[in-house]
């Protein structure tokens, strides 16, 4: 089967009423199992937090990353980590794409009078990643505290950091649906999803100035994720650039994000049905 | 009736469950190759990071060097994908939700060996695409060594034996978990969690503090990353198998007393 976008299917056709609609069906659903909906919650925020107290370990008894000490590594690591949980509510069948393209289902996304991908954006909300968000955001806040205090942040740029996890959860479905869209011919994505995006903002959690040239590099241009937190959080601390990294970052994603959707646009009209 | 011993198949049936199992997963291995070299870039991001640490002026003089955090950092990334990295006990959950573990537990043979089976199959496969891969890469890139001489090389070889095994009976516990809960997701979850802190997969345990380390080095977590990984690196010697055999003889026992409790539990989707 292969087909282009139906005219008429404006992207913003009722878009926002039905997401605010199926964000509060979604949070019912979930609330029907109050206890393994908190358990998953708490867990999934614990269990990416272990990176954080990797790092918090580690500079316990080192001090410093690279002249970063643990609350300026709290300042990278809290957007990238809620940013992750932001995408990650939003872009469940996004990352999960990989199915619908086994399963032969995304035929049924094809007849729906909608664009694809805000067909599948508007399919499930998974409100258990808001535990990822949470610790993201309070690691953010103690470091942002502290750093505050010691005079290297001022407080109205906590409200451009306030802003960094909504950037980043950009930037991130934007690269989800870079590689979701390569399924058309690939098929199987879940494993080139580890190196696209979990691998690339794991290393978004510390300083990108360890890293070899070559990872440096990729994220930079080909996979931006030096934009959702190094590249303003090494200006606002005083440690690099100049005032055009605050606007990096919201126009990295914005670009990111149009050039995603033109190329998923592109590559949808190579997708082959099942043919069961 | 269904028995739960070994003998309930004989080991040439469990043998051909987990080379099935195996042949299964060959059927992917270009998209393994994918993963790997994501695996390999966790492992870069974890070296680096070590090794920014401890070229610190914070470092004392004493302490473990970067060359070796780096050898540290390699060999727990090649052994995490003998124990800890695969889903598959989650795949028996499934099977709970669905119905079809009406079909496994009618089998003539263990049910709590034919799973097991499966899952050792799949770290065979594990071992050769990807710990081998990845060791290879690792070995270009900081110049990764084998255990040096001969007795370390085989002591080295039985502790990762028994820490895939280790490995797989956590991993099963997951799996079984499906029968008592519809969520087994972020049990899984924990699992890594665990693996990950308590086995010092991503930190040498002693650099933890002291009671912590002490604890942790007691637990089935370090038996699947710092223990077979510190033989590995001529850290420990034989000693470090004693917790390893202890508890790759206790989890069987526990997994087959849940099982029991399991089978009890079961209730299969009609139709």
């Amino acid at each position: 089967m292969s087909r282009t976008t139906s005219p008429g299917r404006s992207p913003s056709t009722n878009l926002w009423p039905v997401l605010w609609l199926l964000a509060r069906a979604g949070l019912r659903e979930r609330m029907q199992y109050k206890f393994s909906f908190l358990a998953s919650a708490l867990i999934r925020g614990a269990s990416i937090a272990v990176d954080f107290a990797l790092v918090a370990v580690i500079l316990y008894r080192f001090r410093f990353v690279d002249g970063w000490d643990v609350f300026e590594v709290a300042l990278l690591y809290g957007p990238a980590s809620a940013a992750q949980g932001l995408f990650r509510m939003v872009g469940y069948e996004i990352e999960g794409f990989e199915n619908y393209l086994i399963n032969g289902t995304f035929d049924s996304i094809l007849i729906r009078p909608w664009p694809t991908l805000f067909t599948l954006l508007a399919r499930r909300m998974d409100f258990n990643r808001l535990g990822i968000t949470a610790q993201g955001l309070v690691v953010c806040a103690l470091g942002a505290a502290k750093l505050v205090a010691r005079g290297q942040l001022q407080a109205w740029d906590l409200l451009y950091i306030a802003l960094l996890p909504l950037f980043g959860a950009l930037v991130l479905l934007a690269v989800s649906t870079f590689t979701a869209a390569l399924g058309f011919w690939l098929i199987r994505i879940d494993e080139l999803q580890v190196f696209t995006l979990y691998a690339p903002l794991t290393a978004s959690y510390y300083p990108l100035s360890i890293y070899p040239g070559w990872l440096r590099g990729l994220l930079f241009t080909v996979i931006p994720m030096a934009f959702i937190n190094y590249v303003p959080v090494l200006y606002l601390l005083g440690k690099g650039g100049g005032v055009w990294a605050l606007a990096a970052s919201p126009a990295v994603a914005a670009v990111a994000c149009a050039l995603a959707y033109r190329f998923w646009l592109f590559a949808e009209r190579h997708y082959q049905s099942t043919g069961s | 009736m269904p028995k739960t011993g070994v003998a309930g198949g004989g080991l040439r049936f469990y043998l051909t469950v987990a080379r099935m199992s195996l042949r299964r997963n060959l059927q992917y291995r270009g998209q393994h190759m994918i993963n790997n070299a994501a695996s390999a870039v966790f492992g870069f991001i974890y070296i680096a990071l070590w090794q920014s640490v401890a070229g610190s002026p914070a470092a004392a003089p004493g302490q473990v060097g970067a060359a070796v955090l780096a050898h540290y950092i390699a060999v727990n990334q090649c052994l995490l994908w003998v124990t800890t990295f695969d889903r598959s006990g989650l795949e028996l959950a499934a099977k709970v939700r669905d119905g079809t573990i009406g079909t496994e537990l009618m089998r003539p043979v263990s049910f709590f060996w034919m799973q097991a089976a499966r899952i050792y199959g799949i770290r065979a496969y594990n071992f050769v695409f990807r710990s081998l891969v990845l060791a290879a890469v690792f070995w270009l890139a900081v110049g990764l060594r084998l255990p040096e001489g001969p007795a370390r090389l085989g002591l080295t070889a039985l502790a990762w034996v028994m820490a895939a095994h280790v490995g797989t009976m956590l991993t099963y516990f997951i799996g079984l978990a499906g029968f008592w809960t519809t969520d087994v997701g972020w049990m899984y979850l924990s699992l890594q969690m665990l693996n990950m802190f308590l086995g010092g997969a991503s930190i040498p345990l002693h650099y933890m503090p002291s009671g912590l380390a002490a604890f942790a080095k007691l637990t089935p977590f370090a038996c699947v990353g710092y223990l077979p990984t510190s033989v590995w690196l001529g850290w420990a010697g034989a000693e470090a198998l004693i917790p390893m055999a202890f508890w790759s003889l206790v989890l069987p026992l526990l997994a087959a007393a849940l099982t029991k409790q399991a089978r009890r539990r079961a209730e299969v989707v009609g139709g």
